[in-house]
């Protein structure tokens, strides 16, 4: 049916999706007040949700998705199952690591303090955001920066998987994160 | 009547109003967190591209590479200094604009920090 691969990407996405369409319902509820239970409620879902889905969307591109990226090709393999080194073997798409998958893999990282940060504020004091406009503001500033920072992830995520060839999505193995670090 | 307001108030912690200028102490420790996070993310990558031993140090997981390491140590950065500055600041208020400033500023280290041709530059690639 999936590979193991194929079903860390498929997670990866589907948190990654649901933070970055998340962001506009979560926003609206710093940006426009409104009273009752159940709009405390949505306010609470949204922002709480938004944080649970940034770090599961990091976590799992990091742990997950990114060894399957990186691996190192054993001599005289085939590098069409190898994305990072296919992409560094050509002065075309060597940019497409050294600036995309760098900064794709980097600024993705950023999302979840930011996101964790207004849930928290919004959990622990939602009566005081009510109440002031300029705690609402910044809260708004953390959670639109955290869904910048996912969305140049995202379509960075999205070029390169267009760019180099993932192979490596269709091996049944999974690289072994328990394996020991050797200095080289 | 009752029941709705006793909901609205789920999980919020009734404080006295700080004043104007001012931000509730636990507030401010969460929002600085943050930014020491981001801040901390951009530093360790700039430190693990431009010092070969930190790029070691920092490899927890051969299969992830020193990216591990980054996000490690970055979050146990933000978790020791959100604990620090929540237990400081909790039954304090902080000045409004100070916590701003310091807050952007930190976010902005971790922005500059991630962006590859700045820690290229740094690392002299």
């Amino acid at each position: 049916m999936f590979t193991p691969n194929q079903i860390f990407l498929i997670v990866h996405i589907t948190v990654s999706v649901v933070f970055l369409h998340a962001f506009a319902g979560g926003l609206a509820t710093l940006v426009r007040v409104r009273e009752g239970a159940l709009a405390r409620r949505i306010q609470v879902a949204s922002v709480v949700g938004m944080a649970i889905m940034a770090w599961a969307t990091v976590i799992s591109g990091t742990w997950l998705i990114y060894p399957g990226y990186r691996a190192e090709p054993p001599a005289g393999a085939a590098l069409e199952a190898y994305p990072r080194a296919w992409l560094m073997s050509g002065d075309a798409t060597a940019w497409w690591h050294t600036f995309g998958m760098e900064w794709k893999e980097h600024v993705g990282w950023l999302a979840p303090f930011l996101a964790t940060a207004v849930a928290v504020v919004v959990l622990l004091h939602g009566d005081a955001v009510r109440r002031d406009p300029r705690l609402r503001r910044i809260l708004g500033v953390l959670f639109t920066t955290a869904f910048l920072a996912t969305a140049v992830a995202a379509a960075l995520g999205a070029a390169i998987n267009k760019v180099a060839p993932n192979d490596f999505l269709l091996s049944a193995g999974v690289p072994d994160l328990r394996e020991p670090f050797s200095p080289l | 009547m009752a029941d709705e307001e006793a909901t609205t108030r789920i999980a919020t912690v009734s404080r006295p109003e700080p004043p104007p200028d001012r931000l509730g102490g636990s507030t401010a420790a969460t929002l600085l967190a943050s930014g020491i996070g981001c801040a901390a993310f951009g530093i360790a990558v700039v430190a693990a591209e431009s010092l070969q031993p930190v790029k070691q140090l920092f490899t927890l997981s051969t299969a992830v590479g020193p990216l591990s390491g980054k996000a490690v140590v970055a979050v146990v950065i933000y978790l020791l200094a959100w604990a620090a500055l929540f237990l400081a600041c909790r039954r304090r208020t902080m000045p409004f604009a100070a916590v701003l400033r310091v807050t952007a500023v930190l976010i902005g280290i971790g922005v500059v920090g991630t962006f590859p041709p700045f820690y290229g530059l740094v690392a002299g690639h």
